[in-house]
C-alpha cells in the first residue's frame, strides 16, 4: 500500500478505495442505525415515555443553567423574607396595567407567634428580564452576575431589605426555593447518573466474568455479591460517611457520595447480568462463535450483552431514581451535601417537620421534583425497554 | 436426587456467605471512630459526672476495647455459633434477651409487608401487561411508582400528618396502650398497622411490578405462545397457565433482594413512625456504638437476606431445571 | 389554667402553716385507690404508713386542696430518666420554688449547723417509710455514704489516690464536691455519725458553710435503702463489723444483682454505677418518691411508662390528704421531636414543653383544651453561643481565640437581627451572652456589648492580628506569621439542629475573611475532656458561680471554651495529665472560685459576693463565649384540667427542672 501511494492513478485508486470504505461504513451505520431508529419509532410510540424524556431534558437543563436561571444564590439570607410563601405576582397597580410585579412584605406576628406577610402596596416593584443579582459561575467557568429574571429594586428607599420575587416561597434563612431546587438538581441529576454509570461498568464486567466463565471465579464473585447485597444499607452508609473527614470541598464530598451510591448498588445489577449470562451461555450462537474463534471477551460484548440489554435498561433506569432516593436518604441520616451547598435530599431533609408541613407546605415543593424525576426516569425506563424488546 | 446435591451445595454456600458477613458486619460496625466507651464517657458528663483519662482507659480494658480487632472479632464469632451473642454495653442486657424482645415484631411487620406488597404489585403488572399501553395501564402503573417517588421517611410522616388532620389523632406506635387485649384494640392495631406497611411496600411494590410487567410482556411474544393461540387457548389460559410459570422467574428471584429492602425501609420507617421493632433499637445501638447488638440485629438480617436468596435460589433450580444444570456443568 | 395572684400563694402558705397545728393523729385522709387496698388488708392503714403526726410533711407549695384521682400524661425519650426523673424526685434538701437560691429540708424534717459549721446535724422524719414499706432511717444514709460514695479514705479521712494500688473505687463512681473540704491543700471527706434512728451527724475537717445548698446541687439523694442494697454492695473490709450488713463478695453482689433485677451486667463496677447512681431507673429498688415505677420500660420507644402513687408517701395536704393526688403519671416514651409535636397538637398529652419552632402548630389546634404557662430560665443566651476554646491545640490559633480583639470581631460580624428573624422566628432579641434582667449578675451593659453589627469595624480589629488581607471574595485572612487560614472549626453533634446557626456564621465570617468548617461529632462533650475541640456551641445556665461554678470557672475538666484549664485545676493544679496552666484573666477565675470556696466566719457572705462579682466582670470583660439572642421563655402547654401547675418558676439544672412544679401536689379537674 505504502509503495503504491506514490503513484498518481494509483492514489485515485486509494481515493477510489476510500471512497468506497466510506459508503460501506456509512451503509454498515445505516443497518446499525436502522434498528436504532426502529426503536426510537417504537419509544415515540409510548407516549409516557415521551413525556417523561422531555421532561428529563427539561430538568438536565435547569441544572445546567441553573445559575442563570434562578434569581438568587444559595447564601442571599433574609430575615424579612424567612418563610415567606410563593410570592403573588401582580399586573395591575391601582387598576393600571404595568406588567408583572410584586409589591413589599410588612411583617407582623400573631397571637400564636406566626409571622404574618402583609403587602405594602404603595409601590410596585416589577419583575425584569437580565436583572444583575448576586454573582455564580455558569457550567463552573463563567463568571457573571446576570440572572434570567428578578426584581428592579431601583426604586428601593435607602435602609430598606432588597425585595424579591419567589415562585415558590422561602426556607427558614429567607433563600428562594426555586433558586435552591435549581442549584440543588446539579447534585441531585448527576450523582444518580455518574453512580449508574460506575455501577453498570462494574457489573457488567463482574456479572459478565461470573456467568461466563464459572466456576471457582463464579463462586467466589457470587459469595462477594450476596455479601454486599444482603448488607444492610443503614450502617453502611453511616460507617461509610463517619470515615469522610470534616472541612473537605463540596466537590469531594459529592464525589464520595457518588461512589458509596454506586459501591452499593452494583451488585444487584451484576446478579441480572450473570444469570442472563447462565442462561444465554448455552445457546447455540454462543457455541457457534466460540467454535469460530471468537475470543471470549469478543463474545461477552459482541454476542451476550446485546443479549440482554433490555433487562439492562430496565435496571438500570430502576437504578438511576433509586440514586436519586438514595442520595435524599443519605441526606435525611445527615449524610448529604453540607451547607450551603445543596442538593435535593438536602431540602427534603428541611421540611419534614410537622411545622413546616402544617404552615409552610410550599417547602414540600422538592418532593414534586424529587417525584417527577423518579418517575421520568422509570416511565422512560419503561418505553426503552418495549423499544429494545427483540422479540417484537 | 439432583435437587438434594444442588441444595446442600447451595447450603454449604450460603454458610460461607454468612461467617463473610459475620465479618464485614464487625469489620463495618467498628469503622466509625470512637467506640462504646466514648459514648458512655460523653453521656456520663452530659450528666454531670466526673470523668477522668484513667477512668476512660480502665473502662476500655475493662470492656475488652483495647484488644486488637481481629482477637475482638474472633471472641464475638465463637461467642455466635454457641449461643452467646454477647451482652449489649448500652442495656446491660444479653443481645439475645434484647434481639428476642422485637425480633417477633419485626418478622410480623416484614412478613405482612412481604404479602402485602405481593398482592399488590402481580395483578397490576399483569393487568398492565395485558393492557399495555391503555390508559388503565397507565393509572395502576403510575399508583404503584407514586409511593417509589417520595422517600420512606417524607412518606411516613406526610402520612401520619394526614391522619392527624382527617381524624384529629395522629396514628403512630404500633401497639394500643395496654396490648391486644380486645377486638377493638386489636382493630386499633390494624389501623396502626396501615401507614408502616403502605410505606415501606410501595419500593418493593414498584420493582415487582416492573420486573414482573417486563417478563410477561416478553413472554406473550414468543412462539409457543403464538403456538397457544393457534391451538385456541383462550387469553386467560395463557397467561395463567403458561406465561405466568415464566413470571414466576422475577418473582422468586427478586426475594433477597424485596427481604433486604424491607428490612432496610422498615428500619428507617419505624424510626419516624415509632414502630417498636429492630428499627430504633439497631439506630441506638450504631450511634452508641454498642457492638454487639449491632452486630446480633445486622447479622440476623443479613441471615434472613441470605436465607431469601437460598430459598430463591432453590425454588428457580426447581422452575428452571436449566439453571441447576448449569451449575454442574463447571 | 386558673391564674393565680401572689397574694392567694401567701394565704395557702398562711392556711398551711395552721393546719400543721391543727393536723393531729388519726385524721389523716387517702387516695380511694389505696383504702380499698387497706381494706382488703393488702396495706396497712394510712397512719402507719405516713411518718408520726408532727413530722408529716405538709407540703408549703401546695397551691389549692386537691382531689384525688386520673393519670397525668407527660412525654420524654427513650434516655429520659433525667427528664421524668426530676418530675418525681425527693431530695434531702431542695430549693424553694421562689427563685430566691434558699435550700429548705424535704426528706429530713431540720438541719442546722454548729457555729463555725464543721458539723452539721440533720433531723429526720420519725415513722417515716421506704415505698416497700420498710422504715427509712439514718442507717440508710450513713450506709449510702460510707459504703457507696465514698471513694477509699486513708485513715485521716484523705482519698487514697486513685492510681494506687488497690484502689477502691465508690460504688457509684462518683466522688461528690459537697462531702469533700480542701484543707491546707489536702481533701478531706466528711465524716458521718448516726446520733440515733432519726438523727446524724456529718462532721468536716474544716469549715463547710454551703453544705446543704452544695448537697442540693451535688448530691441530694443522699439516702438508699440499706436492707435493699446490703445484697449488692461488696463490703470493704475494716471499714464497719455492722452485722447487719454481711460480707460478700464482689462475685456474690454481682450475681445477687443480675438475678434479682434481670439483667446481665458483666461486671461488679457497672452493676454498681447503674443501679447505685441510676437506682431510679429499677422498679425494684425501695423509693421515698412521690411516685414509683411499675416495669422498667422506660427505655423502649413508643410504650407508656408508668409511675404510680407511691402508698408510703410522707407527705400531707393542708387538709390532711396524703399526698399524692394523681393516681400516676404516665410517661409517652417517643424519640422524634415531629411525633411529639403532633401528640401535642391532638392535645394527647397533659404537660408538655413546646420547641419555640413548634409555637403555632401545637398552641393553635389545641386552643380550647390546654394553655400556654411559661417558666423563666437562667441562661446567658437564646439557643447558642460561640465559644473559642481558650486552650485550641493550635498554637497560632490558640493566640488568636485568646485575643479579646478577635472574640469582639467574631461578635460584631453577625447581623444578631438577620439570626433572629430567621433562626428564632423573631422571638427573641440581640443581645450578649449575660446574664438576664432579674438574675443574679444582671448588668445592662454586658448585655449590649460587642453587639452593634459593624462589619467594617470587625475588619479593622482584624487587620491588627493578622496577615494584610485584600478582602477578595473566596480567599481568606492568613494566621500572623504563616500562610494558614484564620480558620474556626466547629465541633456540632446534630447537623440537623445546629446546621443553620453554622450555615449563618459562615456567610457572615466570610465576610471579614475568618473561614468557618463544621465537624460533625456526636461525641462532642467527651472531644473536649481531651482538649480536642476547638469551637463549639455552649450554653451558660447558672444561678450562681458560688452554687454551680463549673460552667464559667476552669474548676473541671468539662466546658468547651476554658479547655484544658480545667484538667489543669482537676488534677491538683499539674500539667502532668495534658492540663494547661491558666494566665491572666483565668487564673484570676480560679483564684476568685478558691476564695469563695475558702470563705468562713462571719465576713463569709461578703467574701463570696465580691467574688462572684468579681468571675462576673472578669466574663464581662473578656466574653470567652459570644452570644447572640437573648433566651425564650420555657413555653409550657398544659391541659386546662391540670391544676396547681405554677406560673413563672425558674427551670434550671440546679432547681431540679421539673421538680419545682411539685408533681405530688397536682390534680385533674376531669
Amino acid at each position: 500500500m505504502m509503495g503504491l501511494a506514490k503513484h498518481g492513478d494509483l492514489n485515485l485508486t486509494a481515493r477510489e478505495l476510500k471512497r468506497l470504505e466510506k459508503e460501506r461504513l456509512k451503509q454498515e451505520k445505516y443497518f446499525t442505525a436502522s434498528q436504532w431508529r426502529l426503536m426510537w419509532r417504537k419509544l415515540l410510540r409510548h407516549r409516557l415515555a415521551v413525556i417523561s424524556f422531555v421532561l428529563i431534558a427539561l430538568l438536565y437543563t435547569g441544572a445546567l443553567f441553573a445559575g442563570f436561571i434562578a434569581p438568587y444564590g444559595l447564601e442571599d439570607y433574609s430575615g424579612t423574607y424567612s418563610n415567606a410563601p410563593p410570592s403573588k405576582i401582580h399586573f395591575f397597580h391601582e387598576g393600571e396595567f404595568v406588567g408583572p410585579f410584586v409589591y413589599p412584605y410588612e411583617i407582623a406576628y400573631n397571637e400564636f407567634w406566626e409571622k404574618v406577610f402583609v403587602e405594602n402596596t404603595a409601590q410596585p416593584y416589577p419583575i425584569k428580564l437580565f436583572v444583575k443579582g448576586s454573582p455564580y459561575k455558569l457550567f463552573g467557568v463563567f463568571k457573571s452576575d446576570v440572572h434570567l429574571f428578578g426584581v428592579d429594586n431601583a426604586n428601593l428607599p435607602p435602609g430598606k431589605d432588597e425585595v424579591r420575587v419567589m415562585l415558590f416561597g422561602a426556607d427558614q434563612l429567607g433563600r428562594d426555593l426555586f433558586s435552591r431546587i435549581l442549584i440543588g438538581s446539579q447534585v441531585s441529576l448527576t450523582v444518580p447518573l455518574l453512580g449508574t454509570f460506575i455501577s453498570f461498568v462494574l457489573a457488567v464486567v463482574i456479572g459478565g466474568v461470573s456467568g461466563y466463565f464459572g466456576g471457582l471465579i463464579d463462586t467466589v464473585i457470587q459469595r462477594i455479591i450476596e455479601m454486599i447485597s444482603s448488607f444492610p444499607t443503614l450502617p453502611l452508609w453511616m460507617a461509610l460517611s463517619a470515615a469522610i473527614p470534616p472541612g473537605i470541598t463540596v466537590t469531594r464530598v459529592y464525589i464520595l457520595i457518588t461512589i458509596i451510591m454506586s459501591l452499593i448498588s452494583w451488585p444487584g445489577l451484576a446478579r441480572t447480568v450473570r444469570s442472563r449470562f447462565l442462561s444465554l451461555r448455552e445457546e447455540d450462537f454462543v457455541l457457534a462463535a466460540r467454535i469460530a474463534g471468537v475470543s471470549n471477551f469478543k463474545i461477552i460484548i459482541k454476542h451476550l450483552v446485546p443479549g440482554f440489554m433490555s433487562y439492562l435498561i430496565v435496571d438500570l433506569t430502576l437504578g438511576i431514581p433509586g440514586m436519586i432516593l438514595g442520595e435524599t436518604s443519605m441526606s435525611f441520616l445527615g449524610l448529604g451535601m453540607r451547607p450551603p451547598a445543596t442538593s435535593w435530599g438536602v431540602l427534603l431533609q428541611e421540611c419534614q417537620s410537622v411545622h413546616n408541613i402544617a404552615n409552610h407546605p410550599w417547602k414540600l415543593i422538592p418532593v414534586l421534583f424529587v417525584g417527577t424525576a423518579v418517575l421520568a426516569f422509570n416511565f422512560l425506563g419503561d418505553g426503552l425497554r418495549d423499544a429494545a424488546d427483540p422479540y417484537k | 436426587m439432583d435437587n438434594l446435591g444442588y441444595i446442600i451445595k447451595r447450603l454449604g454456600l450460603a454458610a460461607v456467605t454468612l461467617i463473610l458477613i459475620s465479618f464485614a458486619v464487625f469489620f463495618i460496625i467498628q469503622l466509625p471512630p470512637g467506640d462504646f466507651v466514648d459514648t458512655m464517657v460523653a453521656n456520663m458528663i452530659r450528666q454531670g459526672e466526673v470523668v477522668t483519662q484513667e477512668d476512660i482507659i480502665n473502662l476500655k480494658s475493662m470492656y475488652g476495647l483495647d484488644r486488637p480487632f481481629v482477637v475482638q472479632y474472633f471472641g464475638w464469632f465463637k461467642g455466635i455459633l454457641t449461643g452467646n451473642w454477647g451482652t449489649s454495653y448500652y442495656y446491660n442486657q444479653s443481645v439475645l434477651v434484647k434481639i428476642k424482645e422485637t425480633l417477633g415484631t419485626t418478622l410480623m411487620i416484614s412478613f405482612v409487608t412481604l404479602v402485602f406488597t405481593y398482592i399488590i404489585a402481580v395483578p397490576i403488572a399483569i393487568y398492565s401487561a395485558k393492557h399495555q399501553y391503555s390508559i388503565g395501564d397507565y393509572i395502576v402503573t403510575f399508583i404503584g411508582f407514586v409511593g417509589l417517588a417520595v422517600p420512606h421517611f417524607l412518606l411516613a410522616i406526610l402520612l401520619m400528618y394526614v391522619s392527624f388532620r382527617l381524624t384529629g389523632k395522629p396514628l403512630m406506635g404500633l401497639f394500643p396502650e395496654g396490648g391486644i387485649t380486645d377486638w377493638p384494640s386489636f382493630l386499633e392495631f390494624l389501623k396502626r398497622l396501615i401507614i408502616p406497611v403502605i410505606v415501606i411496600s410501595t419500593s418493593g411494590a414498584c420493582g415487582l411490578i416492573r420486573r414482573v410487567r417486563a417478563q410477561l410482556l416478553d413472554e406473550q411474544g414468543k412462539p409457543y405462545v403464538l403456538c397457544l393461540r393457534a391451538k385456541g387457548v383462550t387469553e386467560r389460559a395463557i397467561t395463567f397457565k403458561y406465561a405466568m410459570r415464566q413470571v414466576l422467574n422475577p418473582i422468586v428471584s427478586g426475594l433477597g433482594g424485596m427481604i433486604s429492602g424491607i428490612f432496610n425501609g422498615s428500619t428507617i420507617t419505624a424510626i419516624v413512625l415509632m414502630l417498636p421493632t429492630q428499627g430504633p433499637i439497631l439506630l441506638k445501638a450504631l450511634q452508641t456504638q454498642d457492638v454487639y447488638l449491632s452486630g446480633g440485629i445486622l447479622l440476623i438480617s443479613a441471615s434472613l437476606v441470605v436465607i431469601g436468596n437460598l430459598i430463591s435460589d432453590i425454588l428457580l433450580a426447581v422452575l428452571d431445571p436449566r439453571i441447576k444444570l448449569l451449575e454442574e456443568i463447571k | 389554667m386558673k391564674k393565680r395572684s401572689s397574694l392567694v400563694a401567701v394565704l395557702v402558705v398562711g392556711i398551711v402553716l395552721l393546719f400543721v397545728a391543727s393536723v393531729g393523729a388519726n385524721s389523716f385522709k387517702e387516695a380511694p385507690m389505696l383504702a380499698e387496698l387497706v381494706k382488703k388488708g393488702e396495706l396497712p392503714p394510712v397512719e402507719e404508713r405516713l411518718p408520726v403526726a408532727s413530722d408529716v410533711m405538709v407540703e408549703p407549695d401546695l397551691m389549692s386542696v386537691g382531689k384525688y384521682g386520673g393519670s397525668l400524661v407527660i412525654t420524654s425519650n427513650d434516655s429520659g430518666r433525667w427528664d421524668w426523673g426530676p418530675w418525681v424526685e425527693q431530695s434531702m434538701f431542695r430549693f424553694k420554688q421562689d427563685g430566691s437560691g434558699q435550700v429548705e429540708p424535704n426528706v429530713a424534717k431540720a438541719f442546722y449547723s454548729n457555729e463555725d459549721a464543721t458539723v452539721w446535724t440533720i433531723e429526720l422524719r420519725e415513722g417515716m417509710r421506704w415505698s416497700d414499706g420498710h422504715p427509712f432511717t439514718a442507717d440508710d444514709v450513713v450506709f449510702y455514704y460510707d459504703h457507696m460514695s465514698t471513694p477509699a479514705l486513708n485513715p485521716d479521712r484523705t482519698p487514697v489516690p486513685v492510681d494506687a494500688e488497690g484502689y477502691y473505687p465508690a460504688y457509684t463512681s462518683k466522688p461528690y464536691n459537697c462531702y469533700t473540704v480542701i484543707k491546707d491543700g489536702k481533701t478531706y471527706w466528711a465524716e458521718f455519725n448516726k446520733i440515733d434512728d432519726y438523727t446524724f451527724t456529718v462532721t468536716f475537717a474544716a469549715p463547710k458553710p454551703n453544705f446543704p445548698e452544695a448537697v442540693a446541687v451535688d448530691n441530694k439523694w443522699m439516702f438508699l435503702p440499706k436492707h435493699f442494697y446490703k445484697n449488692y454492695v461488696a463490703r470493704k473490709d475494716g471499714v464497719t463489723d455492722d452485722p447487719t450488713f454481711p460480707l460478700i463478695t464482689e462475685e456474690e453482689a454481682l450475681a445477687n444483682a443480675n438475678r434479682d433485677f434481670g439483667m446481665q451486667w458483666d461486671n461488679y463496677s457497672t452493676m454498681s454505677r447503674s443501679i447505685g447512681y441510676y437506682h431510679w431507673d429499677y422498679a425494684i429498688v425501695p423509693q421515698l418518691r412521690s411516685f414509683i415505677a411499675v416495669k422498667n420500660n422506660w427505655n423502649r420507644v413508643g410504650e407508656v411508662y408508668e409511675l404510680v402513687r407511691n402508698p408510703y408517701f410522707w407527705k400531707v395536704d393542708s387538709d390532711g390528704n396524703q399526698l399524692p393526688y394523681l393516681d400516676s403519671i404516665k410517661v409517652v416514651i417517643i424519640n422524634d421531636a415531629e411525633q411529639t409535636a403532633l401528640k401535642q397538637a391532638a392535645g394527647e398529652l397533659d404537660i408538655s414543653p413546646i420547641r419555640p419552632a413548634d409555637y403555632a402548630t401545637v398552641v393553635r389546634p389545641t386552643q380550647s383544651t390546654h394553655s400556654v404557662v411559661s417558666w423563666s430560665t437562667l441562661d446567658w443566651q437564646g439557643a447558642f453561643g460561640l465559644a473559642l476554646c481558650q486552650t485550641a491545640k493550635d498554637l497560632d490559633k490558640r493566640a488568636l481565640f485568646q485575643d479579646a480583639r478577635f472574640r469582639e470581631a467574631l461578635s460584631i460580624a453577625v447581623d444578631r437581627n438577620l439570626l433572629n428573624m430567621t433562626l428564632m422566628n423573631g422571638q427573641s432579641r440581640p443581645q450578649q451572652a449575660a446574664p438576664s434582667p432579674g438574675a443574679l449578675g444582671y448588668d445592662p451593659e454586658w448585655l449590649t456589648k460587642w453587639t452593634e453589627y459593624n462589619v467594617e469595624r470587625a475588619n479593622q480589629l482584624l487587620d491588627e492580628i493578622t496577615e494584610p488581607w485584600d478582602r477578595k471574595e473566596g480567599t481568606y485572612r492568613k494566621m500572623k506569621g504563616t500562610n494558614r487560614d484564620v480558620e474556626i472549626v466547629i465541633s456540632i453533634s446534630d447537623p440537623s439542629v445546629e446546621g443553620n446557626y453554622i450555615t449563618l456564621l459562615q456567610s457572615a465570617y466570610k465576610a471579614i475573611g475568618v473561614k468557618v468548617l463544621d465537624k460533625v461529632d456526636p461525641e462532642v462533650m467527651k472531644s473536649v475532656l481531651t482538649n480536642d475541640v476547638e469551637a463549639k456551641f455552649e450554653g451558660v445556665s447558672i444561678t450562681s458561680p458560688a452554687i454551680r461554678p463549673d460552667q464559667i470557672v476552669p474548676m473541671r475538666n468539662f466546658s468547651g471554651w476554658y479547655g484544658a484549664y480545667g484538667k489543669w485545676f482537676e488534677d491538683g493544679k499539674t500539667t502532668a495529665n495534658g492540663g494547661i496552666e491558666p494566665t491572666g484573666d483565668i487564673l484570676e477565675l480560679i483564684n476568685a472560685y478558691e476564695a469563695i470556696k475558702a470563705a468562713a466566719g462571719p465576713d463569709r457572705d461578703q467574701i463570696v459576693a465580691e467574688n462572684v462579682a468579681k468571675i462576673y466582670e472578669l466574663h464581662k470583660k473578656n466574653i470567652w463565649i459570644i452570644g447572640f439572642l437573648a433566651p425564650l421563655p420555657r413555653y409550657w402547654l398544659v391541659n386546662n384540667a391540670v391544676r396547681n401547675f405554677p406560673e413563672n418558676v425558674v427551670w434550671c439544672d440546679e432547681y431540679r427542672f421539673a421538680s419545682m412544679a411539685r408533681a405530688e401536689q397536682l390534680w385533674l379537674d376531669r
